[in-house]
């Protein structure tokens, strides 16, 4: 499992782990990282071998990270919400929003048989439009939501039950 | 000693917080009117008084003469500035402060309400000799306005006479269309503007804009303070201005700014003022005068020297601007950048959030109209802040806006800055070839790139490390677990 993020809403994961002392990024790589803060924001981050002069602000689950002289948003998404039981190969799945939000598409209906990837639904939160797809192949059991319709965080969205044993 | 002893800042933001700064500066005490939306923003903090208006809409409290006046008045402000935008061009303003006994800081109200008529200032400009883009105006006869635009020749913008911001506007290239495009014209003119007069002029393909700064005294004498090219314009609006213009001979230059001094005479002109033309094809245009201080001034002030607040005190409380042409000398190259709150990549569609730090470059000066904690919202003009560098050469002073632009820094509210370095590096922008029309042109500029993989870690490597429910997971996490691959999926 690994956490969500959305870099100026483009979806990426990663895993923050802790060993002994030091801090490791698990991305499509391991990666040893740490961060000296140096009072109002600034800080110094190390990237493995690089070395960033950063300016960082935290908004709840939002982080805005000044570095190499541009800006980026961050917006963490607790890997929980947005499934619950990822990973598991049975029992339903059920996709929680994120973020509070309003719906911009379904494109799936209830009984539909979905693959591993299939967007089951298009949200849009803090002006970002996020699809979330299966986790796995599966039966939608229930689309929870209309489109336009808004949301809170942590409302069920889509409900995604395991495949029929063949 | 000073001008007035006391001085009223009817305005908001940066401009605000930039007027403040020379009234301070002359000794003199500041006042400032603010709206509730605007509570901690920069000029709160600098004004000696600060007096809250109120409104239907915070915008709507500073149009809102009478309460302005009132404000003046009990703070015993001898001068009030009114900036840029609100009621800086409002006649019936500069009239209602001279009746309650104050020193409205701009020109005559006879000039302002000339300048404001585009139809009238422009008939004046040309009665008097001075260079209009070959035009029909329809009010002159209305029967013989069709014949009268096709004698000019494509192609042809349609304009409405009540018009402004573009809207309304229309080009022609092929006359045969031109009664159906005029017709256009005049229903889009009706909509917006309630008027469906128009009048249309030569329209000049890839314009440049550039315009001239001028002084004038209550004693008759004007200066220019040389050009501004504003060309870098998206929505009608300027994002980055500089001067010198990158595009003007030397001889060119005398020309259009004498031409620029003949028309602030001619309309007896005093206070700080700015006339625009349209400039292509070697030909220069009048195009309109704006009766106030520019968002753009800074440019001026940083290859000259001269303070034009400063300037505009003096001559509002009558003295005499006391030096000629030739002591206004120039020095190098200035480049603004406007901050906006916008999404150039959503058709610069404006963006709020809260201001949760700032970070204000050392190379280059800053004019902030917003503060650590303030909330940006969608009540007021997006413009934040500007920022303007200045340098030896046009070269020099490009590479120092890069500097600024990346040192510069506003968290929680997303930002043109980006696209503003993006533009500057353009190719077309580095050797000076711009014209009004450039940004609709080069649509690759608005998306911002992908970060590198490297930076994209790294972005995401700060961000865990900041966020309290990452890290808590992280320490959760027995190591062991952690480094086996409790990760993967």
């Amino acid at each position: 499992m690994k956490h969500h993020f959305l870099i100026d809403g483009e979806r990426r994961r990663a895993w923050l782990g802790y060993a002994g002392e030091s801090h490791i990024l698990f991305d499509d790589s391991e990666t040893p990282v740490s961060i000296e803060p140096l009072g109002e924001g600034r800080a110094q981050l190390q990237v493995g071998a690089n070395v960033y002069d950063v300016i960082i602000a935290v908004d709840g689950d939002r982080v805005f990270v000044h570095l190499d002289g541009r800006e980026y948003e961050v917006a963490f998404e607790a890997a929980t919400a947005v499934f619950e039981h990822e990973g598991e190969a049975s029992g339903d799945a059920i996709a929680r929003a994120p973020m509070p939000g309003s719906v911009v598409s379904t494109p799936v209906a209830a009984g539909q048989t979905v693959a591993e990837g299939d967007v089951l639904i298009v949200i849009e939160s803090m002006k970002l439009e996020t699809s979330i797809a299966a986790p796995r192949a599966g039966v939608v059991e229930t689309v929870h939501v209309a489109v336009g319709q808004t949301f809170d965080r942590d409302a069920a969205l889509v409900t995604l039950a395991p495949l029929p044993e063949a | 000693m000073g001008a007035f002893r006391t001085v009223m800042v009817a305005n908001r933001g940066e401009i605000a917080a930039r007027i403040l700064r020379t009234v301070r500066a002359q000794g003199m005490r500041s006042v400032l009117v603010h709206h509730e939306a605007d509570r901690g923003a920069p000029g709160l903090a600098m004004a000696d008084e600060c007096i809250e208006i109120t409104g239907r809409t915070p915008v709507a409290a500073y149009l809102d003469i009478e309460q302005i006046i009132a404000a003046a008045k009990k703070s015993g402000a001898e001068a009030i500035h009114p900036g840029y935008g609100f009621l800086s061009e409002n006649a019936g303003f500069a009239r209602a402060a001279a009746k309650a006994g104050i020193t409205f800081i701009g020109p005559g109200a006879d000039a302002i309400e000339l300048m404001g008529d585009k139809v009238r200032a422009r008939a004046f400009v040309a009665e008097r000799g001075f260079p209009v883009a070959p035009s029909a105006i329809e009010d002159d006869d209305p029967s013989t306005f069709i014949e009268r635009a096709r004698a000019v020749g494509a192609p042809l913008l349609i304009k409405p006479s009540a018009g402004g911001g573009g809207k309304g506007m229309r080009i022609v290239r092929d006359l045969s269309k031109l009664e159906e495009e005029i017709a256009r014209a005049k229903s889009e003119g009706q909509r917006y503007f309630g008027d469906g007069r128009v009048y249309a002029e030569r329209y000049v393909e890839r314009p440049r804009h550039i315009e001239v700064q001028v002084l004038g005294d209550t004693h008759g004498n004007v200066v220019h303070v040389f050009e501004r090219e504003c060309s870098l314009q998206r929505r009608f609006q300027k994002i980055i201005e500089e001067a010198p213009s990158p595009a003007l001979s030397p001889k060119l230059r005398s020309k259009i700014c004498e031409t620029a001094v003949g028309i602030a005479a001619a309309a007896n002109y005093s206070n700080a003022g700015t006339i625009e033309f349209i400039y292509g094809n070697g030909e220069f245009f009048f195009l309109e005068m704006n009766t106030r201080l520019q968002v753009e001034h800074p440019v001026t002030e940083m290859i000259t020297g001269i303070d034009l607040v400063a300037e505009q005190l003096r001559v509002a409380a009558g003295e005499p601007l006391g030096y000629g042409q030739d002591a206004i000398k120039r020095r190098g190259h200035a480049i603004e950048m406007r901050i906006y709150a916008e999404d150039p990549a959503r058709d610069f569609a404006p963006t709020t959030g809260q201001v949760l730090r700032l970070n204000i470059p050392d190379n280059a000066r800053c004019d902030l109209g917003i503060a650590e904690g303030q909330a940006v919202t969608a009540a007021f003009d997006p413009m934040l802040a500007k920022l303007i560098v200045h340098a030896e050469t046009r070269e020099a002073a490009l590479d120092q806006a890069d500097i600024a632009l990346a040192k510069f820094a506003l968290l929680g509210c997303r930002t043109n800055k980006d696209f503003l370095r993006r533009l500057l590096a353009d190719p077309d922008v580095a050797t000076g070839a711009m014209h009004t029309g450039l940004i609709g042109e080069k649509p690759e500029l608005l998306n911002s790139p992908e970060p590198s993989p490297e930076t994209a870690r790294a972005v995401l490597a700060a961000a865990s490390l900041s966020l309290p429910p990452v890290l808590e997971a992280a320490h959760a996490t027995p190591a062991l677990h952690a480094a086996i691959g409790g990760w993967r999926n």
